[in-house]
């Protein structure tokens, strides 16, 4: 599903160039569960959001469903992050001035989602995530568990082939923390794919495979099973 | 999804207050005047199309060169053509003659009144011309050389509620003429004016000739066939007149109706008053005072755009087009121009009445009269939206989804040149049209205030109607008897402006065949008295010498000049004999220079009589001349006015210009100042740290304010280097309408930079005195 191909992202400021990721090769297939740890500073959200296509990358290939991600243009990647891609973030990142319900019903209506199903999915998924009382409050009106519930729920609710993670439990007590895992848990074993970002081990383990990123570098990679 | 925007939008309005307060007040304010001056220009462009037959209607007009190289147009013909041109010219369907005979008085009954806007014209008027009737039938009122058809207000003022037709009503108290019709009240946007049309004919019983060749005293408008081609018909007419007069120098064409107002130029004639030029430079202000309030709104937009890039961000990762944003962020901006114009339609209701004064206008805000009018709001509304909306909509758009995880950015300060050029176009516009508002206002003061080479203070006139211009030694008599008359003459025409002319044919020492138009005047020996003219050769027409009465000519200077004399006493011209020189004195606007004028002595017919008034109790003296007048003429109306009044009439298209100028560059420059308001607000808030961190390194107060000012001073002083050329360009052609005009200075281009600055100042003063003051520990800690 994923290919990587020698990928580098660097930043240049005037003369200075600064390398953030170096030499990275990696292939993730469909139904894979993957987890990227390593010290703050390494990398590990770039990567992540070059996977997502939300940064460019300095050099490298990248083939997503065989496609060079890196010869596409704008308007073909959104189109894979409405049909194949959804997004949890460490900092939940809802839209302040929308409801939880408008809130999930955005990515469906830049999907073109129909009417009736767009309702039928938002009704689903505020009841799979037992936020069906809250649908009419703001993201400010919510403690930050139950924001970033939604924020998950609305990475799902386009039902994503490529669930991309980054810290997602980093801002929520323990409990909330598993629920969450456990729900990533579920959904790969349904089929779907993760890449996710932790700092903590037990979390790590969810995943069937380990990348370490040092410096920029994969350090080294733990297969598991 | 497009409930998805406006709610976005609502909520996006509540959640930044002022700051959609500052952009929809300002885009407010710029549509209420777009409006405003949309509606002038509308009303100026629509002048005589409401004609049935507007396409089809001209006007003849004439085209004079003489042999010192003047040109005139004007817009008169004599009687006997109207004949000519109907035998001749197959192209012409119908044809009428009109004339606007100085006035009458009116009498019904015991009431009576002096008129002014009396018409007399051929039969086939009412039919060219579509003026709707409320009682008679439009097609055969004028046939009846005894009939007059009358205004709906005229019929209410002569008549009160009782039907009109049929009513007698006696002109000069000599003939009595039979109401055949009534029709509505003209609307403001015809170039002819009248509340009384009589037949052709009545024109000789007010004093007029009604044949011949000689009289160029009748406007000609004609009802041309459809399928006539007008460029290859005027080559036909030229030479008419020629034919009919060996002496006549004198080519015909044709002039659209639809054009008289506003394309007429300075011929003479009715109508045009008008000035296509300043349609142009109004709705030239219309969008450019719109397109300062769109700055602003891209201004504050982008500078405020730090607090969307997260949304930008976000949508963009969950599946946003491009375009999808785009159309978002222009469709906010179009929500907030639409509740902007909901404002102003509710503003421009408000202020219509103040406005109607300021232009001596009657607008209304009718849509359902005015359904282009209602489209073309609606439309400039989409298109202020689109325009203010364009560049933050590209600009945000184009944020790369990452930048949601870089938190709100300081985007505001990074497209900075790019607003620099905004904010100082701003002020480009508004330099130049305080640079205007100061010419126009230094030109009429100097019009006002310029020594027209007579006393104009205290001089009024009386108009004499009918039988009462036969007896002007009495009048003057009566008067001369009043202690507040200082002096007191009768002319047959006003001496300001002098509208009589003939062309001069004959003098001693003309070469070759040289002839020039010459104004003239009949007057009576009190005429130099009582204007306080002077005498620069010569004596003025006297008693001692009877034949003065004959054959006496005072000329001005100028006509000496031109006729080439070396000394011109005694010497001939036309039928007459010069026995003096009178100083110029400007008996026309100041749009021309001073031109020949010859006074002859007044023998029949005088139809004014001027009187200076002592100095002293103006309306105490009025009040003595109304208890002469009511004691020896009470069947005539007394009715008096200042030639005051009559010169700045002269002026009044540039009045016009001048009040409408003033109140929309204070406007602009208002609007300006809210965008450089908001703007100050967001760059001192985003310097907040900046500040404190100087404070602490101990910079004073002054110098953190002088900081802050430092760059929107930058702005007025490039905003100068452009609109001081431009502003210069521009009134120097403006001034060149004036033969008498002033000099543009330094110092007004110097007044206006240095007021847009300080008002700049002003503007922003606030913030960066408020961001100074603050604490600086507080900004530090909130950073
Ligand atoms: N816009 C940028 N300009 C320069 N350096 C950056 C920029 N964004 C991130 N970095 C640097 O890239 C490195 C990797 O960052 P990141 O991927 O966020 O690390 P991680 O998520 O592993 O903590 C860091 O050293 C960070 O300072
Ligand atoms: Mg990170």
């Amino acid at each position: 599903m994923i290919r990587l191909k020698d990928v580098e992202k660097y930043y240049s400021n005037k003369f200075v160039k600064t390398w953030v990721l170096r030499n990275i090769d990696m292939e993730v297939k469909e139904g894979d569960f993957v987890t990227i740890m390593g010290p703050s500073g390494a990398g590990k959200s770039t990567l992540l959001h070059i996977l997502g296509m939300l940064d460019d990358m300095s050099g490298g290939e990248y083939y997503f469903l065989d496609e060079p991600v890196h010869q596409l243009n704008e308007r073909k990647r959104t189109g894979f992050h409405q049909q194949y891609i959804g997004f949890v973030f460490q900092a939940y990142h809802l839209i302040d001035e929308l409801t939880v319900y408008e809130n999930l019903e955005t990515p469906l209506l830049y999907k073109k989602v129909k009417t009736s199903e767009r309702k039928s999915l938002i009704a689903e998924t505020l009841d799979r995530f037992n936020i069906v009382a809250k649908k009419d409050l703001f993201p400010n009106q919510l403690s930050g568990g139950q924001q970033q519930l939604v924020a998950v729920a609305r990475a799902l609710i386009i039902n994503p082939k490529l669930i991309l993670a980054d810290e997602p439990t980093g801002n929520l007590n323990s409990k909330q923390g598993l629920e969450i895992m456990d729900m990533l848990k579920a959904l790969n074993d349904e089929g779907t794919t993760i890449i996710q970002v932790t700092h903590d081990e037990k979390k790590a383990a969810y995943g069937d495979r380990i990348i370490h990123l040092l410096d920029g570098y994969i350090d080294k990679i733990d297969e598991r099973n | 999804m497009f409930n998805n925007y406006l709610k976005m939008a609502f909520r996006n309005i509540q959640k930044f207050k002022g700051y959609s307060i500052i952009n929809i007040t300002g885009l407010t304010l710029g549509m209420t005047c777009c409006i405003f001056i949309l509606l002038w220009v509308q009303h100026e462009l629509s002048y005589d199309r409401f004609h049935e037959h507007a396409d089809s209607l001209y006007r003849v007009i004439d085209y004079e060169k003489y042999s010192n190289g003047d040109e005139l147009t004007f817009s008169t013909n004599p009687p006997a053509l109207a004949p000519v041109l109907k035998e001749e010219y197959p192209e012409i369907n119908e044809l009428c003659r009109i004339i606007e005979p100085d006035g009458a008085v009116i009498r019904y009954q015991d009431n009576s009144f002096n008129e002014e806007n009396i018409l007399c014209a051929d039969p086939a008027f009412f039919s060219m011309f579509s003026f709707p009737f409320v009682e008679g039938k439009k097609e055969t009122v004028l046939k009846d050389p005894s009939s007059i058809v009358i205004s709906e207000k005229m019929a209410n003022k002569y008549f009160g509620d009782v039907e009109a037709v049929g009513k007698t009503l006696r002109i000069n108290n000599t003939t009595d003429f039979l109401v055949a019709g009534v029709f509505k009240d003209l609307p403001s946007n015809s170039h002819i004016h009248f509340d009384f049309v009589l037949p052709f004919e009545a024109a000789k019983l007010l004093g007029n000739e009604i044949e011949g060749w000689n009289s160029y005293a009748y406007t000609f408008y004609v009802l041309l066939n459809v399928k006539t081609d007008v460029g290859l018909f005027n080559q036909k007419i030229k030479d008419t007149i020629k034919r009919y007069d060996d002496t006549a120098i004198v080519e015909l064409s044709l002039q659209p109706v639809v054009d008289i107002h506003l394309r007429s130029g300075d011929m003479w004639g009715i109508g045009g008053d008008g000035d296509i030029r300043y349609v142009y430079l109004f709705s030239m202000i219309a969008v450019l005072i719109l397109l300062v309030a769109c700055i602003n709104y891209m201004n504050l937009t982008t500078a405020y755009s730090g607090n969307r890039t997260k949304e930008i961000g976000l949508r963009k990762v969950i599946g946003a087009r491009r375009s999808e944003l785009i159309l978002q962020y222009m469709g906010e901006s179009v929500i907030l121009a639409i509740i902007a114009l909901i404002f102003s339609i509710l503003l421009v209701f408000l202020c219509l009445p103040f406005y109607n004064t300021l232009s001596g206008k009657e607008f209304v805000l009718n849509f359902s009269n005015y359904k282009n009018c209602a489209i073309l709001l609606f439309g400039v509304t989409i298109l202020t939206g689109i325009i203010a909306g364009s560049y933050p909509a590209l600009f945000l758009s184009s944020f790369k989804p990452v930048i949601i995880f870089k938190g709100n950015l300081k985007i505001g300060s990074g497209n900075s040149i790019f607003r620099k050029i905004l904010v100082s176009m701003q002020f480009v516009l508004s330099i130049c049209l305080i640079i205007t508002t100061l010419t126009v206002n230094r030109q009429m003061f100097y019009l006002k205030n310029k020594k027209l080479g007579f006393n104009n203070e205290h001089l009024l006139y009386i108009y004499l109607p009918g039988e009462l211009g036969e007896k002007t030694e009495l009048i003057k008599n009566e008067f001369n008897k009043n202690n507040a008359v200082q002096n007191s003459s009768v002319v047959s025409s006003l001496p300001l402006p002098v509208n009589a002319s003939f062309i001069l044919d004959s003098w001693d020492g003309r070469q070759g065949d040289d002839k020039f138009l010459t104004h003239f005047m009949s007057v009576d020996y009190d005429f130099l008295n009582t204007m306080e003219l002077t005498m620069a050769e010569g004596r003025f027409f006297s008693k001692e010498f009877p034949s003065d009465t004959q054959d006496g000519a005072v000329v001005n200077e100028t006509a000496v000049r031109v006729m080439g004399m070396e000394s011109p006493i005694g010497k001939n011209v036309g039928r007459g004999k010069i026995i003096g020189v009178m100083q110029d004195y400007h008996f026309r606007s100041l749009h021309s220079k001073i031109t020949p004028l010859l006074l002859i002595f007044s023998r029949k017919q005088s139809n004014y009589i001027l009187i200076r008034l002592k100095t002293g109790d103006v309306a105490q003296s009025l009040q003595s001349l109304e208890t002469t007048w009511r004691h020896n003429f009470a069947e005539y109306p007394f009715e008096y006015r200042f030639l005051d009044e009559r010169i700045n009439k002269l002026y009044s298209s540039e009045q016009q210009v001048e009040k409408i100028m003033k109140v929309f560059t204070l406007l602009a420059v208002f609007i300006a100042c809210l965008g450089l308001f908001g703007l100050a607000s967001f760059t001192t808030a985003q310097r907040r740290k900046e500040i404190g961190i100087r404070k602490v390194l101990g910079l004073s107060v002054g110098g953190i304010v002088k900081m802050l000012a430092n760059d929107f001073t930058q702005y007025v002083l490039y905003a100068n280097l452009i609109s001081w050329p431009v502003a210069w360009f521009a009134m120097s052609k403006w001034l060149q309408n004036f033969a008498y005009r002033i000099q543009l200075h330094f110092w007004m281009f110097l007044t206006a930079g240095v007021l847009a600055l300080c008002v700049a100042l002003l503007t922003i003063g606030y913030h960066s005195i408020r961001a100074a003051t603050a604490n600086p520990v507080e900004a530090l800690r909130y950073e």
